[in-house]
């Protein structure tokens, strides 16, 4: 058959075929002009979560209750999309004969889309609430750290809680060492590691808001005209603080 | 009856794991062939989405029954799935809940050794078949052997290349290409068996065939992103009439967008330029397929891929890299990709470069008698993937490894 009697054949078979095979759920073909470029930016899929403990207090992936939460946000100037992730679930520990407990979840974001150049900044942001039962259990160290196996690991932040319950916010980064590639191979996690000790069984709670706590992947940076905004706020409230104090003084 | 232990860290079933489905079917084929085969694994999967291993075992159509932990003893203990497939093959599944394959270990690795001590002494199995590098498998590799087992490691990718002395150690190593092989007796010295990937016949052959699409699978990077993309500007332009289907998998249509638009140029203008999402099974890809192109950049072990296209009757085109080649069995067109081209490159190759590629695909759809031609000979090529050619192969390896 020559080139002149194929040339339309194909084509026009293969728009017979998705015609034919449209909600039979065999193929679900699409022109690849619907495509969003947004598609191709680096994107995390659904957060997976693990727990792991050590020392003396068991505390085992059993003992989570709650759920995970993952919001979207926009995109970057270095072509990631932003996303937060977090969980509102807790542990609590399982046996009451240990002194140390050494527990950590781990929150795991499959890396897909566009590959990450090496040198890439990825700013994060932590936003997190911890609650310890009162009396048991003494001053809880807590210790973020962030890694894309196969890639480093950062400290991001730690920090006690001494009180009963306390929320933790802050922000890092994490550079790229070498080319992440985009296809689900590797993964962005978060650590959160626990040490405390305790009497008898407690609970020590990790909470956050999935309104608007959690950790933040390409947490956006403020540009500097909102950190003038901000001090001004910071400046404003100062005022309204002293003269509040003076009026009482008065 | 020679009886055989399957061993792996993780669900045999895994849909995210061609390896674990390869050593699946092997133990089917054991099986068929009147072997007593059991499995012992865990329900852990490589997928990025959560498998729910009861139902993903119950969609499959086995009856699955949980054995739950003796928590009067074992405090830590998780349940153990069991349920034993058409041919007889009983699986236990240590359940481990949300831990995945590398986490699993260190906090129910002591659970699944007591599981594999008692499957030892019950079973007594003549072999042991299973793969993994971590110490725990190391570990119950070495009790196999000293309960008097033959063990077998099915090697399956190049994750083992650099230090991997325990292998040396093992009754024998089979890989799924004499590619494989061949990479590992260089970095090694290490001698081993190769034997083609099994493929599940009922999963891959379409039962009907309509050959339209010149269809790649999987557009990422280290399958070619860079490559397609330009190869589908340059058949988009010069013969808008072909069609091309892209399945996603890891790589998605966005990411074959962006490698065009790396280049310049942008594929969403091209109507002749399709994608679908990923299927559960390969028949339903090959239904509609009219050629296979793999454009693979880096060393594929085998090449399952292009097995999958010969037992539908469907000529792979293929890259000159790693076992691809091999697995095409002198059924496809082995064609070249440009040397700079590797997995880190980030821009669309040359329009030269994909130039013979172009010109075959071009003949494919045009000269019928060459198309007829090529899918006979992919028809003859895939006799060597056929169950009970590659069966039979299966089986004397494995009566040979009794016999050492």
């Amino acid at each position: 058959m020559d080139a002149t009697t194929a040339r339309p054949t194909l084509l026009s078979a293969a728009r017979n075929f998705i015609r034919k095979s449209a909600g039979t759920a065999i193929l679900a073909i699409a022109p690849l002009a619907t495509v969003s470029v947004a598609q191709a930016q680096t994107t995390f899929t659904a957060p997976d979560l693990n727990t792991h403990s050590s020392g003396d207090v068991t505390v085992t992936g059993t003992n989570f209750s709650g759920g995970l939460f993952a919001a979207s946000g926009g995109t970057g100037a270095n072509n990631i999309a932003g996303r937060r992730v977090g969980t509102s679930g807790y542990f609590y520990t399982e046996s009451g004969s240990g002194t140390n407990a050494y527990v950590s979840f781990t929150l795991m974001n499959g890396i897909s889309g566009s590959a990450i150049s090496p040198g890439t900044v990825i700013p994060l942001a932590y936003d997190f609430t911890l609650t310890k039962q009162a009396g048991a259990i003494g001053n809880v160290n807590w210790v973020l750290d962030v890694s894309i196996a196969g890639d480093t690991t950062y400290s991001v932040a730690s920090g006690m809680l001494t009180s009963s319950t306390a929320t933790f916010t802050g922000t890092g980064n994490y550079t790229t060492v070498g080319t992440i590639p985009g296809d689900l191979s590797m993964d962005l996690r978060f650590f959160l590691i626990l040490a405390y000790t305790t009497a008898f069984q407690q609970e020590v709670a990790v909470s956050m808001n999935s309104g608007n706590q959690g950790f933040t992947i390409n947490a956006a940076i403020p540009e500097p005209s909102t950190y003038a905004a901000l001090l001004g706020l910071g400046a404003l409230g100062f005022l309204i603080v002293r003269r509040a104090r003076r009026l009482r003084a008065a | 009856m020679p009886r055989l232990l399957l061993l792996l860290p993780q669900l045999p079933q895994d849909p995210a794991s061609g390896a674990a489905r390869s050593m699946r079917t092997i133990g089917e084929l054991l099986a068929t062939a009147g072997w007593s085969v059991r499995a012992l694994a865990t329900t852990a999967s490589e997928s990025a989405i959560p498998v729910a291993a009861r139902d993903h075992l119950q969609s499959m159509g086995l009856a699955v029954t949980a054995r739950p932990p003796n928590r009067a003893i074992y405090k830590h203990d998780r349940p153990v799935l069991e349920c034993t497939d058409p041919r007889g093959i009983r699986y236990q599944l240590l359940d481990t809940g949300i831990l995945p394959i590398m986490g699993w270990p260190a906090v129910h690795g002591s659970q699944f050794n007591r599981l594999h001590q008692r499957e030892l002494a019950d079973h007594k199995p003549d072999i042991v078949f299973g793969y993994g590098g971590l110490p725990g498998d190391i570990e119950r590799f070495t009790r196999a052997c000293a309960a008097g087992c033959k063990v077998v490691f099915g090697l399956r990718n190049h994750g083992y290349k650099h230090g991997a002395a325990f292998l040396h150690d093992l009754d024998g190593v089979l890989t799924c290409s004499e590619y494989l092989s061949g990479v590992y007796r260089e970095a090694l010295g290490l001698r081993s068996t190769a034997l083609p990937s099994p493929i599940d016949p009922d999963e891959t052959i379409a039962p009907e065939r309509e050959p339209i699409f010149f269809t790649a699978i999987n557009p990422s990077v280290e399958k070619g992103v860079f490559f397609l993309a330009r190869l589908a500007e340059e058949l988009a332009t010069r013969r808008p009439d072909i069609p091309m289907l892209f399945i996603e998998s890891r790589g998605s249509g966005g990411l074959l967008v962006q490698a065009g638009l790396a280049g310049g140029f942008d594929l969403r203008r091209h109507e002749s330029l399709m994608f679908a999402p990923a299927v559960p099974k390969p028949a339903e890809i090959f239904r509609a397929t009219r050629a296979l192109l793999a454009p693979s950049v880096w060393d594929e072990p085998f090449g399952r891929v292009a097995a999958e296209a010969l037992l539908n009757g469907v000529p792979p085109l293929v890259s000159d890299r790693g076992g691809l080649a091999e697995a095409a069995n002198g059924g496809g067109f082995v064609l070249p990709l440009p040397a700079s081209l590797t997995v880190e490159t980030r821009l669309p190759v040359a329009a030269a470069d994909v130039e013979s590629w172009l010109t075959t695909i071009i003949r494919l759809a045009d000269d019928h008698e060459f198309y007829a031609a090529a899918s006979a000979r992919a028809r003859a090529a895939a006799a060597a993937y056929q169950p009970e050619a590659l069966g039979r192969r299966y089986v004397d390896f494995f009566t040979c490894m009794l016999k050492t």
